[in-house]
């Protein structure tokens, strides 16, 4: 093959290739022949620029690293142009670029990034890969490393559609908004699953609000789930078109022996009320108020508050969650939890007259109980109905309530009973 | 019946019923008011057409009178990228070697054949699913054409994306 030929082959883009750039300063063509192998390497993969050399370099220690390094960037474009004759990539790249949307895992769709220079161009360019991101701690937590997430997402973040934030500290959510801002406007979705340990700074960098909302370019926004210690971290968000809020005051229910005792469960915090939550998100009138427990896990239970309107969805969330240090401390039952949660969902509702459209219940997904339970959250159930009145729907779920279910068959005011 | 004459001259009769799954072809005889359609050349006639294009009509036939997808289904299209799943017999029907594979990709996206075109595309995500870049590389026959600072740029960049 002569160089000729060979050259011709050199795509335009591979001719614009920085690396070949180098290549050009950093060696003269008078030199290659002398070089051995290396040199020869070099003469297949340059391009006609390098034949146009008029000058050369001195022969120094420092011109022998360049070359070396050169060679080796040369060797990876003869072999960039070697993967360009493969029966895979001669796939359109229309086509290559859609195999990210078939891998569920992030971890699969970056690992495919990593196979050569020409699937790293295509699908980085492509959406897909960036339409769905979870975020883990500890990534963009070192925001002096030039590598972290920030530079790495901050280019291809308008092509962001949906954005977890998973164990991250409020610091890194805010220098995250500061790099992005003006740029997510595809973004529907953001979810914030932090913990108050995660919180460098303690309360006061959450209490006061920033001189603009975060990701104030996520104008077209329409879920926001914040799981976050405190509420009022939520005035930090201004989203003019959310139609879907989710928010949960993470409480914890502390155990360490079976003589267990609340420590604090609460759900209305003082400093931020759920009405004023429900009045900033809520647009127009509630139609429908549903309380919603579900949700356990091996640690504990959650239920929502789900208040609906024409246009919008709020969800407030009540979380109780068992820290064990001992694991007798874990024969609580998520019935025992849930009794809990009653009491205080009953408060929340009579404490806001916006609330009074209570009509919905539903019991979701819950283990088989024992009947001491079944029967106390019956008498829950029934003392949450005689005072908020007749319900318009009832749905109960994957679990053992003969009891409960008795006592409602009795109410003649029961619309749906699923 | 509609006659289908491939890029290297092989003649193909086919029912319109198998030939409308080819969106290509469907919109080609409706404009045209033709009953005969040409597809073109996949690829400068570099590599014989007639035997992906005999898949791809095997894969017609199974699939006439299914209803075609609608563009501007956009939820529909979101549901059918992410699932991975493909269906029995597409599977043992894509069950080719690369090559055919890859052609087969090309015939279905030239003749825009959009559910063949996904149970290609998703047969190639499940090959790569799991796998390290070195292990699709070897499967693929890749070379790698970083160079060592590339790659250890691209690693490090990449592992915010690794699971916890």
């Amino acid at each position: 093959m002569s160089t000729r030929t060979h050259y011709a082959r050199v795509s335009h883009a591979q001719r614009a290739n920085p690396i070949f750039h180098t290549l050009y300063l950093s060696t003269g063509h008078r030199y290659l022949p002398r070089k051995g192998p290396v040199a020869f390497a070099l003469v297949f993969a340059l391009n006609e620029e390098l034949k146009c050399m008029t000058h050369s370099p001195s022969f120094t220690l420092e011109a022998v690293s360049q070359l070396d390094h050169g060679a080796l960037a040369a060797l990876a474009s003869i072999r960039e142009w070697k993967n360009s004759s493969n029966r895979v990539n001669r796939i359109p790249t229309d086509i290559l670029s859609l195999i990210p949307t078939h891998l569920p895992a992030q971890k699969d769709r970056f690992h495919a990034t990593s196979v050569c220079r020409h699937w790293h161009g295509t699908l980085l360019k492509h959406g897909v890969l960036w339409s769905q991101l979870f975020l883990m701690s500890d990534i963009i937590a070192h925001g002096d490393d030039p590598a972290g997430t920030i530079p790495m997402i901050s280019p291809r973040a308008h092509q962001i559609r949906y954005l977890e934030f998973m164990e991250y500290s409020w610091q890194d959510i805010a220098e995250f908004s500061e790099s992005n801002s003006g740029q997510l406007p595809l973004l529907h979705t953001i979810k914030i699953l932090c913990s108050e340990g995660s919180h460098p700074h303690g309360q006061s960098a959450v209490a006061s609000p920033s001189s603009s909302p975060y990701f104030r370019g996520s104008i077209n926004l329409e879920q926001f789930v914040l799981d976050f210690a405190k509420l009022s971290s939520l005035c930090h968000f201004v989203f003019p078109n959310l139609t879907m809020l989710q928010t949960v005051e993470r409480e914890v229910y502390v155990t360490g022996t079976r003589e267990t005792s609340v420590t604090h469960l609460r759900i209305c915090p003082t400093s931020f009320s759920w009405n004023t939550i429900i009045q900033q998100y809520m647009a127009s009138p509630i139609e429908a108020v549903t309380l919603s427990i579900n949700y356990p896990w091996e640690k504990g239970i959650q239920g929502f508050l789900v208040i609906q309107s024409r246009t919008a969805v709020v969800r407030l969330g009540f979380k109780v969650e068992k820290i064990c240090w001992d694991d007798a401390g874990l024969s609580m039952s998520h019935a025992e939890m849930c009794c809990q949660i009653f009491p205080q969902a009953l408060t929340t509702i009579q404490d806001h007259p916006l609330l009074s459209h209570f009509k919905r219940l539903e019991l979701r997904h819950w283990a088989v109980l024992e009947s001491l339970w079944v029967e106390l959250m019956a008498n829950k159930v029934e003392e949450l109905l005689t005072v908020l009145g007749p319900l318009d729907k009832l749905t109960i779920w994957g679990c053992d309530l003969r009891v409960l279910l008795s006592t409602f068959l009795g109410n003649p005011e029961l619309e749906d009973l699923e | 019946m509609v006659l289908l004459v491939t890029s290297d001259n092989k003649n193909f009769v086919v029912d319109r019923e198998v030939a409308d799954r080819s969106v290509f072809v469907k919109n080609t005889l409706e404009a045209r008011g033709l009953s005969i359609a040409t597809p073109p050349m996949l690829n400068g006639g570099c590599f014989e057409l007639t035997s992906p294009f005999l898949q791809v009509l095997e894969y017609c036939q199974h699939h006439r009178g299914e209803p075609l997808p609608t563009t501007d289904d956009a939820n529909a299209d979101e549901n059918r990228k992410r699932t991975t799943d493909i269906g029995e017999w597409d599977r043992k029907f894509i069950t080719v070697d690369h090559e055919m594979l890859f052609e087969i990709i090309l015939a279905a996206n030239y003749l825009d054949i959009k559910p063949l075109l996904d149970v290609g595309c998703k047969t190639i995500g499940n090959m790569v699913k799991g796998k390290s870049p070195e292990e699709v590389r070897k499967l693929f026959d890749i070379v790698n054409d970083f160079t060592p600072e590339e790659e250890a740029q691209i690693k490090k960049e990449n592992e915010w994306a690794e699971d916890p």
